[in-house]
């Protein structure tokens, strides 16, 4: 089933000649536990688009469903509420929180839901992304890869409807990119995640079960599955 | 703490607690007030109590000023004690009824249904908020019931409200994600039927050619005459080894569409008996050959819904049964009766008849009798009867002794005509 | 971590410094709240006794009331304690001047009346006097004393008992004696006859006041209120009264903004720079009520410290005050318990910390949870590209790093505002709180440089040959003199107050609108000294000894004493005429200044109070003899030197201690100090803390930008400067807008409520430039904690800082 749909998003920024559209008419849909990589040359929408989808800003027209609802008829509340239990972020830059530990960066999204953790999901969790021994150190006490892969088991903690991913492993050296890029592949498919990533490389695009391109605002397929 | 933060993150519990605390302040507001007209009417009594007794006093006689000071001045004990027991022999003291003191019966009379009202006030309240509350939930309730049973019964759509905050608002979005998962489930299992489907559709097609191809190689190596008795025999066993595998390919062919659940029957109401005739019509021909007797009774005005390609392909299978379980002489009996709740068409004969052991397997495909290996048949002509006769809401029983021959009767409940 | 709101507690726990800041703000806010109230209390008990025992513990009294009258009221409810009170005109004791009283027994304590021997005075020759007058009168209990009424025959009288001194009447040696009632009733001379009410704690006075009127008919003219007591208690309508409670109702107001604006800067600041964390938060699922949850529960969490900080440091400023003020006069003041706890300051304590920090984190939260979560996913909150709306006006004046700084001041309005207005407000309250200051050295009564330990007075005169001695005397530290006499004066009529008329009566008017002096009035020398000292009490004109000579100018004094109660007889100002009689006819003088009062007081009644130049008093009365000599002591060698000074009042010269006078004085004031000086203490603490505060929080927050600053290539000395630049700016902004509003608030305190005690505003110069200094010091200092860890960090380190 179609867990993301996308139609006809517009999103224009400025007016007159400072006018720039960032998405023109961008439509696809995306089936629950599929991996789309979204790639395109910076400043070309692939950000923008990610935003949208998250539904973190809001688009000149178009609409967004995930799991069937219209996320862009929610009010802010409800689609706070919706965000925590529906959507799981990975940044470029890490943003965990500094304050917290591993641990507590991981389970916030569950924190702010009044749920309780189920301890063995997190344990596994922290297995998986080899973080077990280090779950109670801060982020300043982590390198960048540790650092990503506990925002990686944060996005998952809820397990998502759907994690969106904006260049996780832009910051990392080779290996720690390839042990992210492994580390997503694989909770896609043990947790069957759904999820959207950019990325800058093309290797790492190929990982994915299908290519989305953007450019100038424009996004089409390339090669994969027909649609 | 927590478990307050908890508890109140919901808006329904945080709603409930708020009104419920409203009115529990206005109680006490209320409670405060009346504390404050009893005061006054108590100060009041009193002062009207002391300024009879001063009045009283000075029209007898007392002093003006000492009688303005017995009010103002403090009391001492020892006056108290004095006083006391003055009064107490003129039977004023503590143990004096109230109703010999008006003052302090009304003072009683007045707070106590004042009292009475305002709890009574409050209590209600209270009551109509609890009361609204629940019937609240329950809508709530209610209305997401109505929403799981529309998915139940197809609509894979929907979902609950669950953007909100609350222990029910988390039971709300478990659900939903449930729903999900099914739909997801569900939409895997049809795409594998929808393959299989295929698969059985493109494997028969592939099939049909090379089938058709032997039997025609086959009727031209009969057309030459070579006189060789042998080849003769084995073209004719080929021929019927190839006709067997052409009826299986088509039977597979229809179980595999019926399995899939792709058919669509075209129901349409039917005379039983014209029906029948023409089912039965198309083997008077082998019966008369084979020296059976095929009889058919089948009142006039029976009329049935159904499908008559499938039907017909169904009855004609338990006929086919029939007449290959008996021997020359044998009789196949076709009969039609309208019951109260239903309509049967009972096909009997007396010919081997079912084993005990095999009765209750027969309808299940692939199944061959151990006793019956030498004859023609693959095992799924019954399961396809049964099948199609399922799917027009009827079923099948067979009654059968060894020796004795056998009845089917195939039932379809009146109800169903519907 | 179970619940997501203890994020709170971890964002407080990883800033400890700025945490702590914090915390000790609002808890000097709450002590200083708590502080005020319970001082309040405090001052206000201190207060009360204090006039009790200047003006006596009764709150109405009925002029020449009847026995019916007095049954009547002493038998109301709310009427704790009554009794009769004569007063007399001059008598004579032995020989000498008196004052006379009566006063009924049961309400003597209410006089302060401590009766030290003997029995209290009955019968009809009865009567009692004070310690230093038995004396001086070489009389003691039992003995016979031959006493009149005014200037009847002397007759003789038993000394029944003797009372404690007072320190008035110690000092203008005219002793005070109490007879008996019953002497008092049968005394055949003019006298008042007061009927003192107290009222029981909580009485409703005016109400009672009204219905005793209503109910026995007594007439407005027949009651006096004793307003002091009335105003310590808080039933006083009267105007000064009423002004102070107001200016004590704004001061506390503004303690309470102060405190609101101080956290609110930090609250802000700290918020600001974690926009991006916050958007986090939002992207993780945060809903907006949840992320003010959080910035709300930081605030409440500084409560949990401060607020019992607050209180218990409140508390103990209050001990330490009482504690002063028991240890330096522990007679007077014995009564009150060391450990007061007041439970409206405590409750209004709690109360200010609570709505500070509720109103402080009200508008940070919001701006939190109104963050977007884009914000988060483009990071780029903390450098903010602002549109540059004129071109490097500043760089072209001022070295780059200076314009930066100050650029970056000016270009951010918000925190501008913010950081001055802070500043300003506790500049604000320095300055508003200098009005008690100045308020509490005029108003009350202190000693001054010139205050006399002991004096010796003749009316004849003394010779100079006396003064030689005594100034020569060892234990003297000073010795001037003054002649005095009284004179007839007439002045414009309208000048007279109505405060004078009423006491007077009728007052007779002259054809050309002066009046007619009933009474006469007193004319006082001074030296040049004296004219100097004078000069703290000048209300109006100048004192310039040749200018008198000159112009034939006199000095009218505003505030004369007239039966122990001070008064003002006459509004003079520069300029007005007053119509002398000398010793050669009636002679015109100008009033060429004006001053508050003087401190001495005369026994007899006197229309006005004047002083003049020694030649001019000369050329009035034709008099030249020095009427008094005014001694300072030495602190060594006290009792000698007085005994000696003593022996030199022979004849007609009287000796005059007014040392008991003068600590009473210096008391009263001392109450005062403490409690005033104490608050400017702890304002210009929350100042400086305020300051230190919101520099600090400013540039931890520009970590990142300053960070990039130095990648460029900026020099530690250069970051120094633009940050010095910055913060000299701000400082400069909220000082010199601070002073401007302290200054206009001061005026309009002085002027609006407290004319009435002829307080005028000066331009507070030493004030300003005070806090302009230590402003500029504390400002400079605050920032260079942080600016020093900035500079030894690493720049990769402050770049990639995660804040």
């Amino acid at each position: 089933m179609d867990i993301l749909t996308v139609e006809s998003l517009y999103k224009t920024y400025g007016e007159g000649n400072t006018k720039v559209e960032a998405l023109i008419n961008v439509s696809f849909s995306v089936k629950k536990g599929e991996f789309v990589s979204v790639i395109g040359p910076s400043g070309s929408g692939k950000s923008t688009l990610l935003n949208m989808i998250g539904a973190l800003d809001y688009p000149t027209s178009g609409k967004v469903s995930i799991d069937g609802r219209d996320v862009y008829k929610m009010k802010e509340e409800e689609l706070s509420v919706f965000r925590r239990r529906n959507i799981g972020f990975i940044f470029q830059a890490y943003n965990l929180v500094p304050e917290l530990s591993v641990e507590e960066n991981i389970v916030l999204p569950i924190l702010l839901d009044y749920k309780k953790p189920d301890e063995r999901y997190i344990d596994e969790l922290l297995d998986i992304l080899g973080l077990k021994d280090r779950r109670r150190h801060l982020p300043g006490q982590l390198s960048g890869g540790q650092q990503q892969r506990a925002a990686i088991g944060r996005a998952l903690a809820t397990k998502p409807a759907i994690i969106l991913a904006d260049e996780p492993t832009g910051n990392l050296d080779s290996k720690n990119s390839r042990d992210v890029i492994n580390l997503l592949k694989l909770s896609v498919e043990r947790y069957s995640q759904t999820l959207v990533m950019i990325t800058h490389n093309q290797n790492y695009a190929a990982y994915a079960d299908r290519v989305l391109s953007v450019e100038d605002g424009v996004v089409s397929q390339l090669g994969g599955n027909p649609q | 703490m927590e478990r307050i933060t908890l508890i109140l993150s919901d808006k329904y519990v945080r709603r409930q607690a708020a009104s419920a605390a409203l009115v529990l302040i206005a109680m006490a507001l209320g409670a405060q007030l009346i504390a404050v007209r009893m005061t006054d009417s108590y100060k009041k009594a009193l002062i009207r109590h002391d300024s009879a007794v001063a009045g009283y006093l000075v029209r007898n006689g007392a002093d003006r000023s000492s009688v303005a000071a017995a009010f103002t001045s403090d009391e001492s004990a020892a006056d108290v004690k004095a006083g006391s027991s003055l009064l107490a022999s003129a039977g004023y003291d503590l143990n004096t009824q109230n109703s010999l003191l008006p003052m302090v019966e009304g003072f009683h009379r007045k707070f106590a249904v004042l009292l009475l009202a305002s709890s009574v006030l409050f209590s209600a309240a209270l009551l109509a908020l609890i009361y609204l509350g629940a019937l609240r939930r329950d809508r709530q309730l209610a209305s997401a019931a109505g929403k799981i049973q529309r998915f139940m019964d197809g609509d894979t759509a929907v979902r609950l409200d669950d953007c909100g905050e609350g222990s029910l608002m988390r039971l709300y979005a478990a659900v939903n994600l449930m729903a999900t998962s099914l739909t997801a489930h569900i939409e895997k299992e049809k795409q594998n039927r929808l393959f299989l489907k295929e698969t059985i559709s493109d494997i028969s097609h592939q099939l049909k050619t090379p089938l058709a191809a032997l039997l025609m190689y086959n009727e031209i190596i009969q057309d030459e005459k070579t006189g060789s008795e042998a080849a003769l025999s084995f073209n004719d066993k080929s021929r019927r080894e190839l006709l067997r595998m052409e009826s299986l390919v088509q039977n597979l062919l229809k179980l595999a569409r019926l399995d899939a659940g792709t058919i669509e029957l075209e129901k349409s109401d039917r005379s039983v008996r014209d029906f029948m005739e023409k089912c039965v019509g198309s083997f008077s021909t082998r019966a008369e050959r084979e020296g059976k007797i095929l009889s058919l009774e089948c009142p006039d005005l029976l009329t049935l819904r159904l499908d008559e390609t499938w039907l017909g392909e169904a009855v004609r299978n338990i006929i086919k049964n029939a007449l290959d379980h008996t021997r020359p002489g044998n009789f196949v009996k076709i009969s039609c009766v309208e019951t109260a709740v239903a309509t049967e068409i009972i096909i009997s004969d007396n010919g081997a008849g079912i084993h005990p052991d095999d009765i209750h397997h027969i309808f299940k495909r692939f199944y061959r009798s151990r006793l019956s290996t030498d004859l023609p048949g693959l095992g799924i002509g019954l399961s396809l009867s049964m099948a199609v006769v399922e799917k027009h809401g009827g079923t099948i029983t067979v009654r059968s002794e060894p020796g004795k021959g056998a009845e089917f009767r195939l039932v379809f409940p009146k109800l169903t005509n519907l | 971590m179970n619940v997501y709101l203890d994020i709170s507690k971890r964002y407080l726990a990883a800033h400890k410094k700025r945490t702590g800041l914090s915390v000790l703000s609002i808890t000097l806010s709450v002590a200083l709240v708590v502080g005020i109230f319970s001082m309040l209390d405090v001052l206000l008990k201190f207060e009360k006794i204090q006039v009790i025992h200047d003006y006596g513990n009764y709150h109405i009294l009925v002029k020449n009331a009847t026995e019916a009258e007095k049954k009547a009221v002493s038998g109301r409810i709310d009427v704790k304690n009554t009794g009769t009170l004569f007063s007399f005109r001059s008598g004579s004791i032995n020989g000498d001047k008196c004052d006379i009283l009566s006063v009924q027994k049961n309400f003597a304590p209410n006089m302060s009346m401590k009766l030290l021997k003997g029995t209290y005075a009955q019968a009809e020759n009865e009567l009692m006097i004070e310690d230093w007058a038995a004396e001086k009168l070489g009389a003691g209990v039992g003995d016979t004393v031959s006493f009149a009424f005014g200037d009847k025959k002397e007759k003789p009288f038993k000394v029944s008992g003797i009372f404690a001194d007072y320190g008035d009447t110690k000092a203008t040696g005219e002793p005070g004696v109490t007879v008996s009632l019953k002497a008092a009733e049968k005394a055949e001379v003019e006298k008042k006859c007061w009927y003192l009410i107290e009222f029981k704690d909580r009485a409703d006075i005016r109400k009672a006041e009204r219905q005793i009127k209503d109910s026995l008919g007594i007439t407005e003219d027949r009651i006096a209120r004793n307003d002091h007591l009335l105003a310590v208690i808080g039933q006083s309508d009267h105007k000064a009264a009423v002004g102070l409670y107001q200016v004590g109702a704004i001061l506390f107001l503004i303690v309470l903004i102060a405190g609101v604006v101080m956290i609110y800067n930090t609250f802000h600041i700290s918020v600001m720079e974690r926009m991006r964390s916050f958007g986090l938060l939002r992207c993780v699922g945060a809903s907006k009520k949840q992320i003010g949850r959080i910035v709300k529960k930081e605030g409440f969490l500084l409560l949990r410290w401060a607020i019992p900080g607050g209180v218990l440091l409140g508390m103990a400023a209050t001990l330490f005050c009482s504690a002063l003020l028991k240890y330096y006069n522990g007679y007077m003041f014995s009564a009150i318990p060391l450990f007061t706890v007041s439970p409206v300051g405590i409750l209004s304590g709690v109360a200010a910390g609570v709505l500070t920090v509720a109103a402080a984190t009200l508008l940070p939260a919001k701006k939190a949870a109104r963050v977007s979560p884009v914000s988060a996913a483009t990071g780029n909150g903390e450098i903010r590209i602002r549109k540059a709306k004129s071109e490097g006006f500043l760089t072209k004046h001022l070295p780059v790093e200076t314009a930066m700084g100050v650029g970056n001041a000016v270009a951010r309005k918000k925190t501008l505002v913010l950081m001055s207005a802070s500043i300003a407000f506790s500049i604000i309250m320095f300055l508003g709180f200098q009005v008690f200051v100045d308020f509490m050295h005029t108003s009350l009564k202190t000693t001054k440089p010139y205050t006399p330990d002991v004096s010796l007075m003749s009316e004849e005169g003394l010779s100079p040959d006396l003064y030689e001695r005594v100034s020569g005397l060892p234990g003297v530290k000073r010795a001037y003199s003054r002649m005095f006499g009284y004179i007839n004066a007439e002045f414009d009529a309208s000048l007279l107050t109505d405060e004078y008329k009423k006491a007077v009566g009728n007052v007779k008017i002259n054809a050309d609108g002066t009046l007619s002096s009933p009474e006469k009035s007193w004319l006082i020398s001074y030296d040049k000294n004296q004219l100097k000292w004078a000069g703290t009490d000048l209300v109006e004109g100048s004192l310039s000894e040749d200018k008198l000579n000159n112009e034939n100018g006199v000095i009218a004094v505003v505030q004369n004493v007239r039966k122990g109660v001070s008064y003002q007889a006459a509004q003079f100002h520069t300029g007005d005429r007053v119509f002398i009689d000398t010793a050669s006819g009636k002679k015109a003088y100008t009033v060429l200044a004006v001053l508050r009062s003087v401190p001495f007081s005369d026994s007899n009644l006197n229309l006005a109070t004047f002083i003049t130049t020694e030649k001019l008093y000369t050329e009035i009365t034709g008099d030249r003899t020095f009427k008094i000599i005014d001694v300072q002591l030495k602190k060594a060698g006290r009792t000698e030197t007085v005994d000696k000074i003593k022996s030199l009042a022979v004849d007609n010269i009287k000796f005059l201690d007014s040392r008991q006078k003068n600590s009473e004085m210096n008391q009263t004031f001392l109450t005062m100090a403490v409690f005033i000086y104490g608050f400017v203490v702890v304002i210009a603490l929350i100042s400086i803390l305020n300051i230190i505060s919101t520099m600090n929080t400013s540039v931890t927050s520009k970590m990142k930008y300053l960070g990039v600053l130095r990648a460029v290539g900026m020099s530690g000395r250069q970051l120094d400067r633009m940050i010095a630049a910055e913060a000299s700016a701000y400082c400069a902004l909220g000082a010199a807008s601070g002073c401007v509003l302290g200054v206009l608030l001061q005026k309009a305190l002085i002027k609006g409520l407290l004319t009435s005690i002829k307080i005028v505003w000066v331009f507070p110069l030493a004030q300003v430039l005070c806090v302009f200094a230590v402003s500029y010091l504390v400002t400079r200092l605050s920032v260079l904690g942080p600016l020093r860890k900035i500079k030894s960090a690493g720049i990769t380190e402050t770049l990639g800082s995660l804040q």
